[in-house]
């Protein structure tokens, strides 16, 4: 989780519902973390700011984990670090 | 329960994008055809959408004197204007004791906040330092109301409601059970809304729930709501005084009905809306059969369609699939406290000519809204009664229950 990408997700993820970063992680689902539907504009909204990027509406429909999200910054965000996206465990 | 007088529309008035006036608004209704269109009033390069409805065309110096017009946001002189027009539709003068016996009902959700807009952009990005000092009077929530009642001399009861999309739904209902319980004896009812400024489009946007294209209520790929401006008024008095002195009757207020979800700020349940929509039946003494037309909340959210349809079917049961169920928001886009008001002068119309408007851009059937939303073209039905859908965020729901003049 030293991924910087890893770590705005899951700080953006802990200030919207309010719990500590470390119950959160790459594998947590939203429904784990009870977020709905304005917890997750919210989410975006912290990520744009966090990020300095606009993230479209289509691009967030369908994002259901952590993981959803960090891989959808990928696209978006020209300083991820590519190497750590696919190491799952 | 119900009162003792029963209460009629005579005098309809409308500002929207699809005309100046009700005729305009309700010609454009009947044709399925939908003010939709690029957003004009701001400058839409840094946001997600472009779309919106508008009031086209609208010159405020053709109504007010400029002296008046400094009073005036953009939200209070469509309310003027479409309050002015369902008075002279009625054809009645107010003088005298009846000044005191006629209610003034407004609804709107936002007031003046192209006003309010315009000021902070002085005051935080020019550093002026300074407000208007007609700031507050043009953006209270209640201009409308006063403007209106100050214009015809209207001394009796006069407030706004303001509960987001409902709006306008609670201000004709309540403006209703005064008429009909015989507190009042005219109402001037309705609602205005002038959403378009820079930080409100920015703060829809951030919600991401405003469609890039068009607003397609029910439609499999309705992409979400398209926001629209105006306003809508009626004119109620009490069916034996309208008869009496031979006044065109448009249709009646047969009954309204509230409720709360008490569960989200956004997200709708079938529930609540449910149990407004049979509040206003009961309130009517109507038959769920007798109505054979749904004027719907339909936004166009991948959310709020699906539970309206569930929400109908609960209510209506088989008689569901006999009802035709359209939404204008697809025309005259989602004005929200005034979507209440443009709605009751859609579906009062519908009534009176026996003509249901469609829901404009209708591409596929969602098998989750499997009523029959009357696609992109009217149609001619002779109607007992119908029912106009309002549910706000925030969970309030007002339903207005109408009946075709006997």
């Amino acid at each position: 989780m030293s991924d910087p990408l890893v770590q705005t997700v899951v700080a953006a993820l802990a200030e919207v519902k309010h719990v500590p970063p470390e119950r959160i992680t790459l594998d947590t689902t939203f429904a784990e973390l009870g977020m709905d539907s304005l917890d997750t504009v919210t989410m975006l909204f912290e990520l744009e700011t966090r990020l300095e990027v606009t993230i479209p509406d289509e691009a967030a429909k369908s994002v259901r984990t952590v993981r959803d999200v960090v891989d959808g910054l990928r696209g978006l965000t020209a300083n991820a670090s590519p190497q750590t996206a696919s190491s799952a465990s | 329960m119900n009162g003792s007088r029963r209460v009629a529309v005579t005098g309809v008035g409308a500002v929207s994008a699809l005309g100046r006036n009700a005729a305009e608004t309700w010609s454009a209704l009947s044709e399925g055809r939908s003010g939709i269109a690029r957003i004009e009033s701001v400058d839409t390069a840094g946001l997600r959408f472009r779309n919106g409805a508008e009031v086209r065309g609208f010159d405020p110096s053709e109504h007010f004197d400029p002296v008046r017009l400094d009073f005036l946001d953009r939200f209070a002189q469509f309310a003027l204007v479409a309050a002015r027009e369902a008075l002279a539709d009625s054809g009645l003068r107010i003088s005298g004791d009846l000044s005191e016996r006629t209610a003034v009902y407004t609804g709107s959700s936002l007031g003046g906040q192209t006003t309010e807009d315009a000021g902070f952009v002085d005051l935080y990005r020019r550093g002026t330092n300074r407000m208007h000092p007609l700031s507050i009077p043009r953006v209270m929530a209640n201009a409308g109301a006063s403007q209106i009642s100050m214009e015809f001399g209207l001394t009796g009861p006069a407030c706004t409601i303001s509960t987001a999309c409902s709006s306008s739904n609670h201000a004709i209902g309540h403006a209703f059970w005064m008429v009909r319980s015989g507190l009042v004896d005219l109402a001037i009812a309705g609602g205005s809304e002038a959403p378009f400024s820079h930080a409100h489009l920015k703060a829809w946007e951030a919600m991401r729930v405003v469609s890039p294209d068009t607003c397609r209520p029910f439609s499999a790929d309705r992409r979400g709501v398209i926001l629209g401006e105006g306003a809508g008024f009626l004119v109620l008095e009490p069916l034996d005084a309208a008869m009496a002195r031979g006044a065109r009757i448009y249709a009646e207020v047969a009954g309204f009905g509230m409720s709360s979800d008490a569960h989200h700020l956004t997200q709708p349940t079938s529930s609540g809306p449910a149990r407004a929509m049979r509040a206003a039946l009961g309130d009517a003494d109507l038959a769920a059969e007798q109505v054979g037309y749904v004027n719907a909340h339909g936004t166009g959210t991948r959310s709020n369609d699906p539970a309206e349809t569930r929400a109908i079917r609960d209510v209506f049961g088989p008689h569901a699939d006999k009802l035709a169920v359209s939404s204008t928001k697809s025309m005259h886009g989602h004005a929200l406290g005034a979507a209440g008001a443009l709605e009751a002068v859609a579906t009062v119309l519908a009534l009176h000519h026996g003509v249901v408007p469609p829901t404009a851009n209708f591409t596929t059937l969602d098998p989750e809204c499997d009523l029959d939303v009357v696609p992109n073209e009217a149609r001619a039905v002779r109607l007992e009664a119908a029912l106009s859908n309002s549910f706000a965020f925030g969970g309030l729901n007002a339903v207005l229950a109408f009946r075709a003049p006997a």
